[in-house]
């Protein structure tokens, strides 16, 4: 064992100007967590599979309350398709947040954070993953949507990518917070499930406000889903870009510029963790 | 070595890692640092020893840049501040790896978080997993090794970016006794090749292997830091403790008096402490006398120089009694 012993003398790794940077870092973190992600699948299919079946068995469920809604030739996939869609993305705060605190368990985060690389490329490389899935996630929602649950053609893809990329920024966002105000991962599941189940329920993502009372609807516009939802349903039923779709965007827009500011200053204190 | 690079080696500049000035830092009520300074150089192998809370991990942390220190100053060479450049190699206290990844997988992690160049990253995590005996465990996910094995691959990971300034918190905890030598060696060799290296343990027989300087912490405060040499001469001679049947309030004469005898420590009656520079004269000379007093002795020890009898002679307190204690 002690043969190889003259590290330094022998070849000593080259960090050459170009590796150093950011960047490196980045892609090593982005690359590991797809390496998780990959050999703990369960969250992964949740995330991306779950709400697909969801949305399958829920169609028929949704078509009277769409038909009451003043859509009498529509499907149920005009509450189905964005009201899941919205309802499962809201499992990202919990992936996210949890897997950052796997790296206390797993006696990780110091490493990371011993050595020279900002918060900010930390925090990018644990957070692109999980929002890729929610793209990922948004995308085939969408997708089977139009091909398999008779989403109306209509619907403005472009115009609907818009919340859907926000409404990621958000959820990544909460994920980022839970993460760091959280001590244990008791805390976060505990926080996480509420905060889903109120979220996605007041906004409509679970049944439409309309057969809600009406004060739901109201609790409802305090949270980024219920935004997300109006701009979802707005560019289904084949809108264009005025007001109606504007304004929710705006708020929107809004809603993840704070809870982004909130992210990177709760992150930045680095607060200790029960594991 | 050839002598001419050894005198090479000896004659080498060292340029300074990072000092730290009056550090102090508390937890709540708890001073886990208090006024501490230390100077850490290129090529310097420091055993930083001390008890359980001695505030050993604490200041590991501060010059690790994890811990912000409450006052007090720390300054660091240019090279140390670089960003993105893997100055810092930390093992921490708890073995931190992935599980659900292979030995290659985490070296390869954290090479190339560390910023190893590419072509360089496979070579690399070769050399650092024979240096600790890991090369026929590389395919072999984490979860499923020994607490040895993990704790070796910890060890490699602060190493696979060959960094200036190693920091390693109670590194053999939980290693089995072929890792402990092997890192013990890797660690020497390492200090050679210019490498400063931090290495806390609570082991004093670690501490007079590794053969470097030594800082002892004693309740947050830096109470030493100089060669194990100058360490081990601050007791002066040898410890001398004898435990008698009955009290001996009052020692004779002729202890007193005589100039190979000091430090004498009769706090308790029945345990006689002293730093003699001839034991086997001292204990002769109390033998007789206790003989003479109709006192008999239970137990004798001889502590000779050592880490641990300057610990001794610098807190009063046994070493592994505090450890034990503790």
């Amino acid at each position: 064992m002690t043969e190889a012993l003259s590290l330094r003398e022998n070849v000593s790794p080259t960090i050459s100007r170009r590796e150093r940077g950011a960047w490196r870092q980045y892609t090593a973190l982005l690359h590991n967590q797809m390496r998780f992600m990959w050999a703990d699948k369960e969250g992964v299919v949740l995330m991306l599979v779950v709400p697909i079946i969801s949305i399958a068995f829920s169609q028929k469920l949704f078509e009277p309350l769409v038909h009451l809604e003043g859509y009498p030739h529509a499907t149920g996939s005009i509450q189905s398709v964005p009201g899941l869609g919205i309802f499962f993305l809201l499992y990202l705060p919990t992936m996210l947040s949890v897997s950052m605190f796997r790296e206390h368990i797993w006696n990780t985060w110091s490493r990371l954070r011993v050595l020279s690389v900002s918060k900010g490329t930390l925090l990018a490389g644990q957070v692109s993953a999980w929002a890729f899935v929610g793209l990922v996630q948004q995308a085939l929602i969408v997708g089977s949507g139009l091909l398999f649950f008779g989403l109306p053609g209509g619907t403005r893809l472009l115009l609907i990518s818009v919340p859907g990329v926000l409404l990621i920024g958000c959820c990544s966002a909460i994920g980022v917070i839970l993460y760091s105000l959280c001590r244990d991962i008791a805390q976060i599941s505990g926080f996480a499930s509420i905060m889903s189940l109120v979220m996605g329920g007041t906004a409509g993502a679970l049944v439409p406000l309309s057969v809600l009372p009406r004060f739901v609807g109201w609790i409802g516009r305090l949270y980024p889903p219920y935004w997300a939802l109006r701009a979802y349903h707005y560019s289904i039923l084949g809108g264009n870009m005025n007001r109606n779709f504007v304004l929710p965007v705006v708020v929107l827009l809004c809603y993840f510029t704070a809870l982004l500011i909130a992210a990177v200053t709760w992150f930045k204190r680095d607060m200790r963790k029960l594991v | 070595m050839s002598s001419a690079s050894s005198a090479t080696e000896h004659c080498k500049i060292r340029s300074v890692r990072m000092e730290l000035w009056h550090i102090r830092k508390s937890y709540g009520t708890t001073i886990a640092l208090d006024d501490v300074s230390l100077r850490l150089d290129e090529g310097m192998l420091l055993a930083l020893l001390g008890l359980n809370g001695a505030g050993k991990t604490t200041l590991i942390n501060i010059i690790s840049g994890l811990t912000e220190p409450d006052g007090g100053t720390v300054t660091k060479s240019s090279q140390l501040t670089e960003r993105g450049f893997p100055a810092i190699g930390f093992a921490p206290q708890k073995t931190g790896i992935y599980l659900q990844l292979t030995v290659r997988q985490n070296l390869e992690f954290f090479g190339s978080y560390s910023g190893v160049a590419r072509r360089d990253l496979r070579t690399r995590v070769d050399e650092v997993g024979d240096a600790l005996g890991l090369s026929s465990l590389f395919r072999r996910r984490c979860d499923q090794m020994s607490g040895g094995e993990q704790r070796r691959l910890h060890l490699a990971i602060s190493l696979i970016a060959d960094p200036p300034l190693l920091l390693l918190d109670e590194p053999t905890v939980g290693a089995d006794v072929e890792g402990r030598y092997a890192l013990l060696e890797l660690v020497r060799q390492l200090a050679k090749n210019g490498s400063t290296v931090v290495y806390s343990t609570h082991y004093l027989d670690e501490v007079e292997a590794l053969n470097g300087e030594v800082a002892i912490l004693d309740k947050g405060r830096l109470i030493v830091h100089d060669t194990i040499g100058k360490v081990k001469s601050i007791a002066g001679g040898s410890i001398l403790e004898i435990h008698t049947e009955r009290p001996c309030p009052v020692l004779p004469e002729i202890v007193h008096k005589d100039p190979a005898v000091r430090n004498i420590d009769h706090a308790n009656p029945e345990w006689l402490r002293m730093t003699t520079t001839d034991p086997s004269r001292t204990l002769a000379q109390l033998t007789q006398w206790l003989v003479a007093e109709g006192n008999a002795i239970l137990d004798v020890k001889v502590i000779e120089p050592s880490v641990e009898s300057a610990f001794l002679s610098l807190t009063s307190r046994r070493y592994e009694e505090g450890s034990r204690n503790d």
